[in-house]
């Protein structure tokens, strides 16, 4: 589903820093965690700004690439920099519009889930774009449309974060309710001055669990990377003996 | 509640333990440029307004020296920074947040 432009608190602040450079903080509120605040400069990185499994997936990514949730286009425009035939999707408005404007050649207003023009090479899902699946159980639907998007031999490159973190106690041991949803299930509640955004549910999942969703759905995932903070890069293909 | 990071550590190139020596005689400022501002942004505001926020921090001075030299949950520790030098930083630190608590009002 697209967002509708009137409830596209991204997209605005997005499109608001890159006309003007006001850098006002996208409010964010979660059911686990502390209130944040998420600043529209970020989300204008330059390779050298990018967290360090940022730069080892764009390092990584070959062929015909496709973003997934772009966002302000970054790594985008530095593939495309570099030569490289990429395209971006999105489903926020003005996001869309912030990557025109900036210059990437093929941009589309799109719902990954909805996506039908492949195939691609390389899937790419940065700052734990993989939550667009929202819970364990859409890793199912994830993976068949992955399957229908990438070419032989593609790969999806992906980063999430393992969020046992937030569930730390002082002496080092994790409280964990195991008949409540998953730890990494997390609903998000975004705003931008007047503008609120419709609650939706991200995934950040452990790279136990991706890799036994990503066998499940015939898939290999091998961890290329890890980051300093419970956080890892993960390369998934298409298992050579499963039929696509 | 805890904070959840939103985004990525954005120096992970900085080793959890940092060899950082800073210049004997070196003020807190000079200390600051070289090895805090890629985290904590040049006025302590943090880089890109994220987590690393410095200026509006309610630590006391000894804790502050207890973070720098034995780091935190993410931020590297900076052993070689001590004495005189430390002193100076902390002060330097806690010179930022009276600019902003001007600022405010
Ligand atoms: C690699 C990035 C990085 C660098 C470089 C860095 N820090 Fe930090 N710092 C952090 C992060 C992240 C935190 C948040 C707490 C944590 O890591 O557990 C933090 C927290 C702090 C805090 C605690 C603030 C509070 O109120 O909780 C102080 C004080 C601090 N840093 C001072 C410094 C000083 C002084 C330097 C330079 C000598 C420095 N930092 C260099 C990342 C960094
Ligand atoms: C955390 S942002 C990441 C932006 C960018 N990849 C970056 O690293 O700066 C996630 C983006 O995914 C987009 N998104 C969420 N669900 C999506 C979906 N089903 N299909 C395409 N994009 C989606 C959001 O609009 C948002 O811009």
């Amino acid at each position: 589903m697209l967002i509708n432009k009137h409830e596209d608190p991204i997209g605005s602040a997005l499109l608001d820093f890159y006309q003007t450079s006001e850098d006002t903080n996208i409010q964010v509120e979660m059911d686990i965690a502390e209130k944040d605040t998420l600043a529209p400069s970020y989300f204008f990185r330059s390779f050298d700004e990018c967290p360090q499994l940022e730069r080892v997936a764009l390092q990584q990514a070959s062929g015909k690439v496709l973003d997934v949730g772009a966002g302000a286009g970054s790594h985008s425009l530095y593939l495309q920099q570099n030569g490289m035939d990429v395209t971006a999707i999105d489903v926020s408005p003005h996001s869309v519009s912030v990557m025109q404007k900036r210059g990437l050649s093929k941009v589309k207003l799109a719902d990954f889930f909805e996506f039908n023009e492949g195939a691609f090479d390389t899937l790419l899902f940065l700052m734990n774009g993989i939550g667009l699946v929202k819970t364990l159980d859409g890793f199912d639907a994830f993976f068949k449309k992955a399957k229908t998007l990438l070419a032989p031999n593609g790969q999806i490159l992906l980063d999430s974060s393992d969020l046992i973190y937030m569930y730390e106690e002082d002496d080092g041991s994790y409280l964990i309710d195991l008949n409540d949803k998953y730890h990494g299930e997390v609903e998000f509640n975004l705003s931008y001055k007047k503008i609120k955004g419709a609650p939706f549910r991200w995934l950040y999942v452990s790279e136990e669990l991706l890799i036994d969703a990503a066998q499940q759905s015939g898939f290999e995932c091998e961890i290329i990377q890890h980051g300093p903070h419970y956080d890892y890069l993960a390369k998934l293909t298409v298992q050579a003996s499963s039929p696509i | 509640m805890k904070k959840l990071l939103l985004v990525l550590m954005l120096m992970p190139t900085v080793l959890m333990a940092s060899d950082y020596q800073p210049a004997a005689g070196a003020n807190g400022a000079q200390i600051y440029r070289e090895a805090c501002a890629a985290c904590h942004g040049d006025d302590g505001m943090g880089k890109f307004g994220l987590f690393f926020d410095l200026s509006t921090s309610v630590m006391l001075a000894d804790e502050m020296k207890k973070v720098i030299q034995q780091g935190g949950m993410m931020m590297p520790s900076f052993a070689n920074i001590n004495g005189k030098e430390l002193d100076g930083l902390v002060a330097y630190i806690q010179s930022l947040g009276d600019v902003v608590a001007v600022k405010e009002k």
